[in-house]
């Protein structure tokens, strides 16, 4: 065999991949048989252009979509198809027109060149452009988002995972802002994520006590690891070919699935999390746990199989209390903010 | 503060002390490159945007103490302030960052000051550190930057996580005046914080 030039190993989308060990590889060289497999079992909705129905589908999906096959399957799981074909055929490309609008410009700028440095496409001007066109045009059909950072990721990961293909990224954006994740996930305050993040919390507490009281033992809360899980839907969490699994799940069955992952993620670790004793290390192994996890076949088991039933009415129940929680907290922040501005605008002081 | 557990060095028993210093400053202001400059003495100029919040650790010894630095990163984007703000009121320290090739992130430091004493800040120790001053094109002088420190009373660093300058001066600066200013930290384990800082700028200059 003729000496090939050492390269940097790259996923199947050219995302750069670091293997702390050869057991990473080994998990990625599963993960590709995996694919081989479940193209055969794909074959014949490819062939009809139709999906299968009910719990077929479910099935194919939290087994995974083969890569070449994501483009298809997530416009009409998710309900972009649906949104996209709501507007007239030149809605984006009239965003485009009206990108003046957008109040996210800069923001945007200071993300592009950090979003993916090492990936070959999005790290250079083409893809750069193209996903600055995506986040500015969303900012503009959804002013009360706009930008907010940890999007970038995501729209990077679904841009390849989609060929490119730039109109469908920005309706599968959509449809993750607007009807999959819970609202004011992404706005200004995030006051959505904290509700997420309270609700995480407290599942934590119901799926894995003991974890949980190791926590709070710490004063470590879920918002310090799980914060970036639930803006970016772990695209610049997890290795880009593991977060497009999550993704399967998350367009077909909803934001439920990121608090699945969530426990999946903290159960699998629990042994060496329970074995910190500070905040911080704490955070630090979740980190490189997550950084790292190529077996994600694996993981996804453990979400759908091991962590006992998570139905969307319980999770929209805890929701409800914490969503109340939340706003309740927000308005003493606004208050406090009223008070130090009143003090500071009283002569003499 | 409290003294926690004490930790077994070589053959000999460390005492260990623990401060929490916190990042403040705008978005792509060069935050997460500091301190991941200091906590692991490399540069990584391609780091990307951090989404909430980050961590890192660096133990110092000083004879026979051990002094471990929790260093918090906290986003800068405008949408984070509620994730930042729990962080404020336990903060012993902060380095209030600002980039010298954006002049809007020096005129945001007042707004970050706000922001943290809004939160409870009010006797954290604050530095004031200009990063990326390695770049060709400067949009803040540092006469500048060390008059608006001077105005408010920081201490003010210019510094490089590239080339590293700087940056180990300022860290072991700032890691003295907290042990000067916390209550009940031993006198010559601040003695001794003093040195090194002393012997760092030396390095520096």
């Amino acid at each position: 065999m003729a000496a090939q030039p050492q390269q940097a190993p790259t996923d199947v989308y050219g995302f750069r991949v670091e293997l702390p060990g050869p057991q990473q590889l080994i998990d990625m060289q599963r993960q590709r048989t995996l694919y081989a497999l479940h193209e055969k079992s794909w074959a014949k909705y490819v062939e009809k252009h139709k999906l299968p129905s009910g719990s077929t589908l479910k099935r194919l999906v939290r087994e995974g979509i083969p890569p070449q096959l994501r483009s298809w399957v997530w416009m009409e799981t998710s309900g972009a198809r649906e949104m996209r074909a709501a507007q007239t055929p030149s809605y984006y490309s009239n965003l485009l027109r009206a990108q003046a609008l957008s109040k996210s410009t800069a923001q945007v700028e200071l993300d592009l060149p950090r979003t993916f440095p090492n990936h070959p496409f999005l790290a250079a001007e083409e893809g750069r452009a193209a996903m600055r066109r995506i986040l500015t045009a969303y900012s503009v059909h959804n002013a009360n988002v706009g930008y907010c950072q940890g999007l970038n990721f995501t729209v990077g990961v679904v841009l390849v995972a989609v060929g490119r293909d730039e109109e469908a990224a920005f309706w599968l954006l959509a449809a993750l802002v607007e009807r999959i994740c819970f609202p004011g996930s992404f706005g200004h305050t995030l006051s959505g994520c904290h509700v997420e993040m309270r609700t995480l919390q407290e599942l934590v507490g119901e799926k894995l006590p003991r974890l949980h009281a190791h926590m709070a033992r710490l004063g470590c809360d879920t918002s310090l690891i799980a914060t970036d899980w639930f803006l970016t839907l772990y695209c610049s969490s997890m290795p880009p070919e593991s977060a497009a699994r999550v993704l399967d799940a998350l367009f077909h069955e909803g934001a439920k699935i990121l608090f699945r992952v969530a426990l999946a993620l903290l159960k699998s670790a629990e042994a060496a999390l329970l074995k910190t004793d500070n905040a911080g290390d704490f955070m630090r192994v979740v980190k490189d746990w997550v950084t790292h996890l190529y077996n994600i076949d694996q993981l996804m088991e453990v979400a759908f199989d091991g962590i006992g039933s998570l139905s969307l009415a319980t999770v929209d129940a805890v929701r409800k209390h914490k969503e109340a929680e939340v706003k309740e907290f927000m308005q003493q922040r606004a208050q406090q903010r009223a008070q130090v501005r009143t003090q500071q605008s009283r002569p003499g002081t | 503060m409290r003294a926690a557990k004490a930790a077994s060095g070589k053959n000999k028993r460390a005492k260990l002390y623990r401060i929490k210093v916190i990042s403040m400053g705008d978005n792509a202001a060069g935050k997460s490159c500091l301190i991941k400059r200091y906590c692991e003495e490399k540069f990584v100029s391609k780091y990307i945007p951090t989404i909430g919040v980050d961590y890192g650790v660096k133990p110092n010894k000083y004879n026979d103490y051990e002094l471990r630095v929790n260093l918090w990163d906290l986003a800068g984007g405008p949408d984070y302030t509620e994730v930042r703000n729990e962080f404020y009121k336990e903060a012993q320290g902060c380095v209030l960052v600002y980039d010298v090739t954006n002049r809007a992130s020096f005129e945001a430091l007042e707004g970050w000051l706000e922001e943290s004493r809004k939160y409870g800040a009010e006797n954290m120790v604050v530095f004031v550190a200009a990063t990326k001053t390695d770049q060709p094109v400067r949009k803040v002088f540092e006469k500048e930057g060390r008059e608006w420190a001077q105005s408010k009373g920081f201490p003010f660093f210019e510094v490089s996580a590239s080339s590293g300058s700087g940056v180990k001066a300022l860290f072991t600066s700032l890691f003295a005046r907290i042990l000067a200013t916390v209550p009940g930290m031993p006198e010559d384990l601040t003695a001794l914080a003093v040195q090194q800082a002393n012997s760092a700028r030396g390095e520096d200059a």
